[in-house]
């Protein structure tokens, strides 16, 4: 083969049919056919499917026949195939980045399938500018930084748990981080689990255990993560370890601090229903297993109450303990902060905060606990003296809402189901139960069975939304709703009313993602880089998401995220090394005059700025912190500042080719009055 | 108050609502007691009955409200439905339920039921003293019919007496006579 001139363009243009996505509105052979002797092009062709192995091994072939310099694809969006065909350019010599790609199908034929001679001349334009775009491209290269085998994974409900225990099951080093004095989350208060009614406990607490013993899992229990910042490969994390004040070494759990403990402060693990002592541990099986002392209900700051030190026989209880920072550096991040209940005073339709017999679903679910406020009686609050007679359970409360919260709960069906089930099973006929829904969502495996076994077990479903909520006299509530089913209008008394809260993420999951560069979604959910395909990655390399956070969700599928997220933290740092593509920001350092716009603009806090030898200002990018946003190119004002692969030269070529080709259409259809390109 | 003092009270609502105190909670274990019931409680109340019903259109209690009612104790108003006797008993929503719930068989108890508090109404009593009396629901009347095809004017082999005794001391009889 002759040698060519080194500057010479030899593009490869590839039209993708998609099936009939985009040959069934444009005549993708023609098109291919038109760029035969456009200036640059040396092979044009079409497939049925580019993406499939005849088209990779086609373009494989002309790379290395016709000594190609760029390939142009016409076919979907970039976002499904562009890594697969940069590593067919890779694997046959050509530097990646030489590939230009033609959104033919989001861009055109879906849009124009209506009017197929416009999509030709669109599809045409774009393939146009490609080529143009193509011309311009330059090889990029990459660079690699070590990762540490190490993750930190925040949260310890059942997700951040499963996470723990398979990453250190592969002998990656993990810290659990977890905000309250034990680990469990919502799954260490519920009394059983649906649809099997298994007991939760007995079920969560072999895993809590594990945690504990595990060698390498480091437990950071009432602590909190304060700052986290990437350090090329890894992540530097500051956590706040806030004091116990209740030594984990010491504590031999006598309860002599507890039993003597004159202090009391309202029950946050039983959600507000009744009081513990200041002094305290939440539940039997809680890990770490030792006792802890809440300050803001504490009155030695106030008063000078040391009881609990002089009762304590190993000298455990100290006061004069001052929060602790400590630093870690982790090759990747799990987040797994879970949900709360949506406060139930936002719902004063519902007698929410004002009817004493109002509560919310999961407050219910703690009196069904055997070691919650009323040792597993449903009684009346705030006395507990009193079983009712009939309980309401209102479905959706302030969920699917558009005044409150617009998405489904998505286990609050199940687990009223699991409430009246329980209730039916320890008082029977006792307690007349009705449920008050809109579309009873039962979809994972033998829900379906549970729900039709509670409708048989006599419990009275009603379908519709309750209004003109009142409190009688006698503390028990009044409400009309309209049954769908017998299409009457019913006033229906009840001696306690059970909410099924909409839920909400953690209240920490906002700043947290902000710190991680995490997106989020409706509602502040963490936000997954694609729904259905990456659902526990995150835009942010090395940071995954798992359980409730990302989304409400149920035992199973929190537990399945948990693997999940472990699973694809685990390959991220188990290479060791992290591959950085350098499509990023650069500065050429003859035209930065140091003004600093770019460093104002940068979202990512990549570009920092530099003193250089005669004392003026040098802009400075950290590659691995810069995402390629391109904001900095905007507003450089002397073009010093360059994101390569998408240079202002290279869209410049891109439209100018796309607007050429549609002026040199026009121009050809005056002169001859007719056709095209 | 002032001019309008003397003005009669507005009712809280336009459509007085059923109390829950009216709701007899018992119905549905009293029907889901009785043959055909068990499967009562399945139902969820997705009315395939009433769109399998081929005269649910004129009827203004249709087949998924009778049940929901049931189910929610609504005793009086389904006893007393005339709807119940308007049932063809063609099974067609008894076949599509999802749920299995014997929706004819359990219309069938409701009348049962219905007779027994003597809310059965009179063109079923007349049917009853016909059966009673005649041994038969349709006695042959028009002869030339029978003589226009060449048969006997009487149908051969007929005998009515024994239906006749046995239904005599079955409910239907004491139906007819005016007992319960």
């Amino acid at each position: 083969m002759p040698k060519k001139k080194k500057d010479e363009h030899r593009i490869g243009v590839f039209i993708c049919s998609c099936g009939t996505n985009i040959g069934g509105v444009i005549n993708v052979r023609k098109l291919a056919r038109d760029f035969k002797d456009y200036p640059g092009v040396s092979f044009t062709t079409s497939n049925m499917f580019t993406c499939s192995k005849d088209g990779q091994d086609k373009i494989a072939d002309m790379i290395k026949e016709k000594e190609l310099t760029g390939v142009v694809i016409g076919a979907c969006t970039p976002k499904l195939h562009e890594q697969l065909f940069r590593e067919i350019l890779e694997e046959n010599g050509l530097n990646p980045f030489r590939l230009a790609q033609a959104n033919l199908r989001e861009h055109d034929t879906w849009v124009h399938g209506d009017n197929p001679e416009v999509a030709y001349k669109v599809a045409y334009d774009l393939v146009a500018g490609a080529i143009e775009r193509a011309k311009t491209l330059e090889d990029i290269g990459f660079e690699e930084y070590p990762v540490d085998k190490s993750v930190l994974v925040i949260g310890a409900g059942i997700a951040g748990i499963q996470s723990a225990l398979d990453l250190a099951d592969k002998g990656i080093k993990v810290y659990l981080v977890e905000k309250y004095t034990s680990i469990g989350g919502y799954m260490a208060r519920l009394e059983k689990t649906f649809p099997t009614l298994d007991c939760s406990m007995c079920i969560l607490s072999p895993k809590l255990s594990a945690v504990e013993r595990h060698k390498n899992i480091e437990l950071l229990s009432y602590s909190e993560v304060i700052e986290t910042e990437r350090d090329y490969g890894n992540f530097k994390v500051r956590i706040k370890k806030k004091p116990r004040y209740v030594s984990i070494d010491d504590c031999i759990n006598c309860g002599a601090c507890e039993r003597n403990c004159p202090a009391t402060g309202l029950d946050e693990w039983n959600l507000g229903l009744g009081e513990r002592k200041a002094v305290y541990t939440p539940f039997p099986q809680a890990v770490p297993g030792v006792y802890f002392l809440d300050k803001e209900s504490c009155t030695h700051w106030t008063d000078g109450c040391t009881i609990c030190a002089e009762k304590c026989p190993r000298d455990a209880i100290s006061y004069d303990v001052e929060p602790e920072e400590i630093e870690l550096k982790v090759g990747a991040i799990v987040a797994a902060t879970g949900f709360v209940e949506m406060d139930i005073e936002e719902l004063p339709e519902y007698g929410g905060g004002k009817f004493a017999h109002v509560l919310t679903a999961g407050q219910y679910g703690r009196l069904l606990s055997l070691v919650g406020p009323t040792e597993g009686k449903i009684l009346l609050p705030p006395g507990f003296e009193q079983s009712p007679k009939r309980i309401a359970y209102i479905n959706c409360a302030g969920s699917r809402d558009e005044n409150h919260r617009p998405w489904c709960c998505n286990f609050g069906c199940m687990y009223t189901l699991r409430h009246a089930e329980m209730t039916h099973r320890l008082y029977g006929d006792d307690i007349d139960q009705w449920i008050v829904y809109h579309e009873l969502r039962a979809g994972g495996k033998e829900y379906e069975q549970f729900y039709r076994r509670v409708r048989e077990s006599g419990v009275q479903f009603v379908r519709g939304f309750p209004s003109d909520m009142v409190e009688e006299k006698d503390g028990s509530i009044s409400f009309s709703v309209f049954d769908q089913g017998t299409g009457s209008l019913l006033r229906l008394n009840f001696d306690m009313v059970v909410l099924t809260m909409a839920v909400d993420p953690s209240p920490g999951a906002a700043h947290l993602g902000h710190m991680l560069g995490v997106d989020r979604s409706e509602g502040g959910f963490m936000k997954e880089l694609h729904p259905k395909l990456e659902p526990v990655n995150t835009k942010s390399r090395g940071i995954f998401i798992a359980g409730a956070c990302q989304s409400p969700k149920d035992i199973p599928a929190s537990v399945a995220d948990g693997k999940a997220a472990a699973s694809a933290a685990a390959s991220h740092v188990l290479k060791g090394k992290v591959r950085v593509q350098m499509d990023k920001a650069v500065v050429d350092e003859t035209l930065c005059i140091g003004c600093g716009l770019c460093e104002k603009v940068c979202p990512f806090t990549a570009i920092s700025m530099t003193l250089r030898d005669d004392e003026s200002q040098l802009a400075e990018v950290s590659s691995i912190l810069c995402t390629g946003c391109g904001k900095c190119q905007v507003v450089c004002p002397t073009g010093a500042i360059k994101r390569k692969h998408f240079t202002t030269e290279q869209i410049e070529a891109e439209v100018l080719g796309l607007i050429s080709a549609h002026r040199k259409r026009e121009q050809a259809e005056k002169t001859s009055g007719g056709v095209s390109s | 108050m002032t001019e309008i003092g003397e003005k009669k009270e507005l009712p809280d609502v336009f459509i007085d609502p059923i109390d829950m105190s009216e709701l007899d909670r018992g119905f549905r274990k009293e029907i889901q007691s009785m043959p055909n019931g068990e499967e009562l409680s399945a139902c969820f109340a997705c009315s395939t009955c009433t769109s399998a019903c081929p005269i649910a259109n004129i009827w203004e209690i249709k087949p998924h409200q009778l049940i929901r009612m049931i189910i929610l104790g609504i005793r009086e108003k389904v006893l007393s439905s005339k709807e119940i006797w308007l049932c063809l008993t063609c099974f067609e929503c008894q076949e599509r339920c999802p749920q299995g719930v014997r929706v004819t068989d359990i219309f069938f108890d409701c009348k049962n039921l219905a007779t027994e508090e003597g809310m059965i109404p009179a063109s079923i009593v007349a049917l009853g003293k016909e059966l009673i009396e005649k041994g038969q629901l349709y006695t042959v009347t028009a002869d030339w019919e029978r003589e226009d095809l060449d048969l006997e004017p009487d149908v051969p082999g007929l005998s009515t007496d024994a239906v006749k005794r046995v239904l005599g001391s079955t409910r239907t009889g004491r139906l007819v006579k005016g007992g319960r």
